[in-house]
């Protein structure tokens, strides 16, 4: 009998055996879970009483609307996305008092209340405070090698007007400040495709990581259109950019910034016989470094040095032919020629600057600068010397906040310049908060922009490639023939006055915004492009063009900018600008080559847009962007004064299900009303362009 | 005699120093540190004011320690680690926990008889105070964004309870991994709402904050948070209470303790204060009181003097 009860037993113990087999995983999982929590700080006080690092230092803070000494537009991410752009120039269309052109599809013109040509070069653009204004030739901001991925920029502040108190000589008309994306906002993976009509075809992929103390990212970007249609102006962009931001202590944190561009783009005019159709390129590196000690909300110590290289690659062999006329030969010989538009640039830059509160109502910036630059480029200054351009500068701003009411700002820019000596630049202005959401600022500032060095000392002077036997004569290799540019010295520093009236209205409770400005800016010795005589060469001119001091320009007008955002991704802003420009009456000299008035074609009386977005779905968006823009002339004369156009964008956009998904499709139609010459009649059509753009992040 | 003598002598100092022992407060301090040195100064500096003496054990206990915890009248610690070190050796004594957040006092292990003896000072501030304060300080936002992890859960779904009971519209997004952080804070800030941060290192921490700051601000969002490091770091405003004034009211407990021989209930602390950050309120066109006059306001709301 007692053998069953032991069957029995050992069955219970084999099943108890089995389920305890089947158990283990479970239990002690469920035991750890019932265990006090091991580590104390995980759960305990450790966050209560800990210190943090201060991740909204000074610099990183938006400065409010109704404190700043003049007006600024803030582009938002939001709004990049939504406005379709592929380029950051085309940002620029969305700001009142702004002109922006296409000369060509890969050469973008834009500029502030005119003053312009080909070559727009009173207005100063900063990637994350490292300078973009080109340190060569004539041509100022270089929209082609910014160094930044459109997506991977946080916000634009443009601050419409001048101010070299803040940002030194070059802030002549405005200022756009770009701000990238903090590496620690962009974790995780992210890659783009974007293509359509005009042979858009863009690829870019993001990667961001952080290992250890140390946030970082990645972005590769190539970027491909054919440009306008009937012009060798395609292009293909190729960019690399890497940031590392190392967060050393609380207090400390070092910033790293490395980028590559490249930019292969067809350049020339079909039959042109000195500037055939061809391929031109320009690499791009740069490295930037900057330490920030912010031990406090409002004091922060930054040292920030940055180095940038740039490297050009054109050149052709060409026999132009020279016709009787010119030669006084009896026949049409052909000169050999090499030309060589080659350079190198490369720009140093250092600056310390400290943000300081020393009282609760006093607000202090101040720092000390020096920059570089030393360019290579024989053709432009006939010469193999390496041309050298140095500017030291010491800055300060003070923000004084009399009562709830007044604030008054003052600052200067004292600059020592190695082409045109010392300059000091002041600002003042005065904001009064009449109400809690209304600002009215009174301001006034002198600006300043030296000549570039090629306006200063570029010399071209072309010669003959190899030796040419002609009826009367054999000319020898390395012979000048002609000079299309000459030295220009003692050229001064451009001089701006601003006098501005602000008013701000801030109205919280309708999500609305109206922003207006009234000005007045006085700019004095312009520097303007002039024909002389030249015997230089076997072959004299009469267009050989030197640079000189004698422009002058008054400019009057109003912006308002309306803006009603009821939420993040829904808005309508509208904006219009009045414009006036005055010259003098009569040419300085009478060998002007920028006829008198030049200055008065130079931007649109009227000028207008709207921007909106509409979040009409969750995760769907429509946007929509029309501009007017009035008459002028990029080309300093009514004769190439190009007529009002119209523009209209349109963008539908989705936002993927993030359980399907993470990204997003949008379909794009830019200046779909039609092309216009947005350069000089005849010159190039400004056709629309139709694409898709998928974005998908991991 | 003279031995007799002395033999008196030396029994009467020994009851003498076990009836002093008697009345004798204990402090044990998770950690040396100025949060903690100036809690316990607080502390003692109330428990002198009534005549009693605090007797500081070492962390972690040794051995030998043992005599001296059992002759204490009263044992109070100062954090998490000291208060589960404590409540593991179970001392016959009355035990007051303080400088720990209520959540790690409730995971301590306790006995039922506990109840009378064991209380507790927490760090943290209620669920309630802190939600009048956004009413307060921020009247014009009615939308309140709380992320959470696995640990801060049930302190979500209180504060949850507390932002709808005062007719605000919170979210609650639940993070397991930080990983979800931004995509997560992109949505919950969707459309500008106040970010009230909860004590969570699997949500907010050094690594994180920065993170968390930059996409708050970036969507227009302002962040409150639970520590003055907060405000400095680029919360718009925290609400907390500082070593010294958890320390006096630990004092204060303590000194009822001793008196009466029990102890008040756990509670929050009685005094706080409000930091604000006036540059990221100006930044973000947010007009804020004084933080002493949003101090005043909550005092009032709370029938506080």
């Amino acid at each position: 009998m007692p053998i069953p009860h032991v069957t029995l037993h050992s069955l219970t113990l084999r099943a108890l055996i089995t389920l305890a087999l089947l158990l283990p995983p479970a239990l002690p999982a469920r035991a750890q879970l019932q265990e006090p929590d091991s580590s104390a700080d995980e759960a305990g006080e450790a966050a209560y009483l800990a210190d943090l690092p201060v991740v909204l230092s000074a610099t990183r803070l938006q400065q409010a609307r109704a404190d700043t000494p003049g007006s600024v537009m803030v582009i938002d991410r939001h709004m990049i996305r939504a406005s379709g752009a592929r380029n950051v120039h085309e940002l620029f269309m969305l700001v009142p008092g702004f002109q922006v052109g296409l000369h060509t599809g890969n050469q973008p013109l834009v500029t502030y209340h005119g003053l312009s040509d080909e070559a727009p070069r009173r207005m100063l653009v900063q990637v994350d405070g490292r300078s973009v204004y080109s340190p060569y030739f004539i041509a100022g901001v270089e929209w082609n090698h910014l160094g930044v991925d459109i997506d991977d920029i946080e916000r634009i502040e443009v601050f419409r007007g001048s101010n070299s108190a803040a940002y030194g000589s070059n802030a002549f008309l405005g200022v756009a400040n770009i701000i990238t994306r903090a590496p620690s906002e962009t974790r995780g993976g992210s890659l783009r495709y974007r293509a359509g009509s005009g042979g858009v075809n863009d690829v870019s992929v993001r990667l961001g990581k952080r290992l250890g103390d140390v946030d970082l990212r990645i972005t590769a970007a190539r970027n491909h259109d054919r440009g306008l249609s009937a012009i060798n102006d395609w292009r293909k962009s190729e960019l690399a950019t890497l940031r590392a931001d190392w967060a050393i202590n609380h207090d400390h944190v070092l910033e790293f910034q490395a980028g590559w561009t490249n930019n292969d783009q067809g350049t020339g005019k079909d039959g042109n016989p000195t500037d055939p159709e061809r391929t031109a390129r320009i690499a791009n590196t740069f490295g930037l470094l900057r330490w920030r000690h912010a031990p406090a909300p409002d004091e922060e110590l930054s040292v920030t040095w940055y180095h940038q290289e740039e490297n050009g690659r054109d050149r052709f062999a060409l026999s132009v032919p020279i016709p009787p006329r010119q030669s006084g030969l009896p026949v049409t010989i052909g000169l050999p020629f090499d030309f060589d538009y080659g350079f190198r640039t490369v720009r140093d830059d250092l600056e310390i600057q400290r943000i300081t509160s020393p009282a609760p109502n006093l607000r202090a910036v101040f720092g000390a600068g020096m920059r570089e630059d030393r360019l290579d480029a024989p053709l432009r200054f006939n010469s193999d010397e390496r041309v050298r351009h140095g500017v030291n500068r010491a800055f300060g701003t003070l923000e004084w906040r009399a009562s709830p009411d007044w604030l008054f700002n003052v600052g200067f820019m004292a600059e020592d310049n190695s082409l045109t000596g010392t300059s000091l630049a002041p600002r003042a202005s005065a904001n009064y908060h009449m109400t809690e959401n209304q600002t009215l600022r009174l301001a006034i500032n002198r600006s300043y922009r030296s000549p570039t060095a090629f306006e200063q000392k570029s010399s071209m002077i072309f010669s003959t490639s190899a030796p040419v036997v002609t009826p009367l004569m054999t000319i020898p290799a390395g012979t000048p023939i002609s000079q299309t540019f000459r030295p220009s010295p003692g050229l001064r520093a451009e001089r701006i006055t601003t006098y501005e009236m602000g008013y701000l209205a801030e109205l919280r409770p309708i999500q609305a915004s109206i922003d207006a400005r009234l000005f007045l800016e006085r700019a004095r010795d312009l520097i303007e492009m002039r024909l002389e005589n030249s015997t230089v060469g076997l072959i004299p001119r009469n267009n050989t063009r030197y640079f000189a001091n004698s422009g002058e320009a008054d400019i009057r007008g109003f912006e308002v900018l309306a803006t009603w955002r009821p939420a993040t991704g829904t808005w309508l802003s509208l904006h219009h600008t009045e414009l006036r420009v005055d010259g003098p009456g009569d040419p300085a000299t009478a060998s002007g080559a920028q006829p008198s008035g030049w200055v008065a074609n130079s931007a649109p009386r009227h000028s207008s847009g709207l921007f909106g977005a509409w979040e009409f779905h969750p995760r769907w968006q429509v946007s929509v962007a029309r501009r007017w823009v009035g008459g002028m002339s990029w080309y300093a004369d009514a004769e190439h004064r190009i007529r009002m156009y119209r523009q209209l964008d349109l963008q539908l956009s989705h936002r993927l299900p993030p359980e399907l998904l993470r990204g997003e499709v949008a379909l794009t139609a830019r200046n779909i009303d039609g092309d216009d010459e947005t350069f000089a009649p005849r010159a190039s059509w400004w056709g629309r362009q139709v694409f898709a753009t998928l974005q998908l992040e991991f | 005699m003279g031995l007799v003598l002395r033999l008196l002598l030396l029994l009467v100092l020994a009851l003498g120093s076990s009836w002093a022992l008697a009345g004798q407060a204990c402090l044990m301090m998770s950690e040396e540190g100025s949060a903690f040195g100036e809690a316990a100064e607080a502390l003692g500096a109330e428990l002198r004011s009534a005549g009693h003496r605090l007797q500081t054990l070492p962390s972690p206990l040794r051995s030998e320690d043992s005599a001296t915890l059992n002759s204490c009248a009263l044992v109070i610690t100062l954090g998490a680690r000291a208060a589960q070190s404590i409540a593991a050796l179970a001392p016959r004594s009355l035990v007051l926990h303080t400088l720990l957040p209520r959540s790690a006092y409730e995971r301590l292990p306790q006995r039922a008889e506990d109840a009378r003896r064991v209380s507790a000072v927490f760090i943290d501030q209620p669920a309630p105070r802190q939600i009048e304060l956004l009413r307060i300080a921020l009247p014009e936002w009615s939308r309140v964004a709380l992320l959470v992890g696995r640990e801060s859960l049930e302190l979500g779904q209180r504060l949850q309870s507390a932002a709808r009971e005062r007719r605000l519209r919170p979210t609650l997004a639940q993070l397991s991994e930080e990983s979800e952080l931004y995509p997560t804070l992109q949505r919950a800030l969707a459309e500008p709402s106040i970010l009230l941060a909860t004590p969570d290192s699997t949500v907010y921490n050094n690594r994180t904050i920065s993170n968390i700051l930059l996409t708050a601000y970036h969507q227009r969002s302002p962040v409150v948070g639970f520590s003055p490091a907060y405000v400095k770091a680029g919360a718009l405003l925290a609400l907390y209470s500082t070593p010294a004034q958890v320390g006096q009211q630990a004092g204060e407990a303590a000194r009822q303790g001793l008196a009466t021989g029990a102890l008040p209930p756990p509670a929050a602390p009685r005094h706080f204060r409000v930091s604000t950050n006036p540059y990221v309120a100006r930044s973000l066109g947010i007009v804020l009181d004084d933080p002493s006059v949003l101090r005043e306001r909550l005092e009032r709301a709370e029938g506080n003097p």
